[in-house]
């Protein structure tokens, strides 16, 4: 489940949860210019496919990787 | 920090040869009030009609519904800050009401297109159009009992939806406070005094409605939607007095809902009882990330807590994300140990599928139900359609759809319990 309001899903317990962006573009930031657009999707499609392949007990979010630092974060809530 | 509120009940309305009010009927000189509207060159064409409780009625088209209201003592003007009105700080001296009655605000958009109507942003495509009915089985929702003048106006052409609210709705103020002035200079029937002076030794509360903005579709220096003083964009919290809201501080969209608001008149008349009625914390929704959402909620809990709360309302105006920023609110706040009471409506109850809330934390311990609002049956249909300056479509003389659940159905929204759709639930 991909949601700009993770706290939503979480909370009626879905197991996998992807934090977007903004409610009106989950997967993605207009205000940014084409390519940095993109990477920014490019990483949150890549927090959902680790997501799936990321064993989980309840519900999780997980957090698309910074610009900056490439880390993945992952929070049990 | 006091305001007397003075009280002149209207009964019934009639028309004759001179606008004023005696002993509960309210008079119209229909050329005064209609060249009131069509002052403004740009407003072409508008019809004016009553709307009486009890009658087989229905008022269509309705954008906005407003108690006239006039100070006659202290410092600002009733509904503040909208459509080029005086910002200057009100709820203090002396307030002037007409009771039991409301002007309705219209827009007829017959011979409108869908694309230039719904660039308004306030209706959802697809919704119900607005509507109340005065008589029958469904005359239940918060507007069902006052006694009403309806002004339907045709949206002047080549205009913005920012400019054709602010046309319209001057004109709408134009009416309201012309009726409210009949009673400026009477001595009120009722008097009620709201002194909210804190009390020494008594816990203070506040109430935090949560009031959507719709700045994410208007910009932030639209006209459009609820409005602070004017503001409606998407703001840090507001500290207000129970006052100033009783003289329209909040307003357009909900103002009678607004400025007559139960909770704040209940918690301004127990005000020094058991706790101090400190102030109004208005808190705008619709942040976009929940970052954001937790952010401005933890604003309006520090400053509930800077301002001495012990306990707080909370209240939601629509469904959805709006929820949420409500949530986060209460949660914030009971983290800062104030307690927290959540009043609500209910989801839409889904055929008995869809739970009342969509979140509910541990934090949310004490909640307050307006119900779902569901009022089951058909509208039945009625003998007078108003609110539109033509004839109405005959459509609207017949069954209307029952009102399933509040979300999204703007006609049926209420908010904080004011109307008697509840009591067709239990």
């Amino acid at each position: 489940m991909m949601s700009a309001l993770p706290m939503i899903p979480l909370a009626v317990g879905a197991n996998r949860v992807v934090r977007g962006v903004r409610v009106e573009h989950v997967c993605g930031d207009p205000g940014l210019s084409t390519e940095l657009d993109r990477a920014l999707s490019h990483r949150i499609i890549e927090a959902a496919i680790r997501a799936i392949q990321t064993p989980v007990d309840g519900p999780t979010e997980f957090i698309p990787a910074d610009t900056a630092a490439d880390k993945e974060a992952a929070s049990v809530s | 920090m006091s305001l007397e509120v003075g009280s002149f009940p209207v009964e019934d309305i009639k028309f004759g040869p001179e606008t004023k009010w005696h002993d509960g009927v309210l008079e119209i000189d229909r050329d005064e009030i209609l060249g009131l509207i069509f002052q403004d060159e740009l407003i072409k064409s508008a019809e004016i009609d009553f709307a009486l409780p009890g009658d087989s009625t229905r008022v269509i088209n309705y954008m906005d519904v407003i108690e006239p209201k006039v100070k006659v003592r202290g410092s600002g003007q009733t509904y503040p800050g909208i459509v080029g009105r005086s910002t200057e700080k009100t709820g203090e001296g002396r307030t002037h009401r007409l009771q039991n009655f409301a002007v309705v605000e219209c827009v007829d958009y017959a011979g409108v297109s869908d694309e230039m109507r719904y660039a308004s942003a306030t209706k959802q495509t697809g919704a119900p159009d607005p509507f109340f009915d005065k008589g029958g089985s469904h005359a239940v929702t918060a507007f069902a009992p006052q006694v009403n003048l309806c002004i339907a106006i045709s949206p002047p052409d080549d205009l913005g939806p920012a400019d054709r609210h602010t046309v319209i709705h001057s004109a709408t103020m134009r009416v309201a406070d012309r009726l409210a002035a009949t009673v400026a200079a009477m001595e009120p029937p009722e008097l009620e005094t709201f002194d909210l002076t804190p009390r020494e030794g008594l816990p203070g509360a506040v109430f935090i409605p949560h009031l959507s903005s719709i700045e994410w579709q208007t910009g932030s220096r639209s006209s459009m939607g609820m409005s602070v003083y004017g503001q409606t964009r998407l703001s840090a919290p507001w500290l207000l007095e129970g006052t100033e809201l009783l003289d329209g501080a909040v307003s357009q969209r909900h103002s009678l809902q607004l400025a007559d608001n139960p909770v704040v008149l209940e918690m301004a008349r127990r005000h020094g009882t058991t706790f101090n009625f400190i102030g109004c914390i208005i808190q705008r929704t619709n942040w976009t990330m929940q970052a954001e959402k937790e952010m401005a909620a933890d604003r309006a809990a520090h400053l509930a807590q800077k301002v001495g709360a012990k306990a707080a309302i909370v209240t939601t105006d629509i469904r959805g994300q709006r929820y949420l920023e409500t949530i986060l609110t209460l949660q914030a706040c009971e983290r800062l140990g104030i307690a927290t009471i959540l009043l609500s409506e209910e989801e839409d109850p889904e055929g008995g599928t869809a739970p009342p809330f969509i979140l509910s934390p541990p934090e949310m311990v004490s909640v307050v139900s307006t119900g779902t609002g569901a009022v089951p049956g058909n509208f039945p249909p009625v003998d007078k359609v108003v609110g539109t300056v033509g004839k109405p479509e005959e459509r609207w003389y017949g069954e209307q759809p029952p009102i399933i659940g509040r979300y999204g159905a703007y006609h049926a929204q209420d908010i904080w319990g004011y109307g008697n759709q509840s009591l067709a639930d239990y």
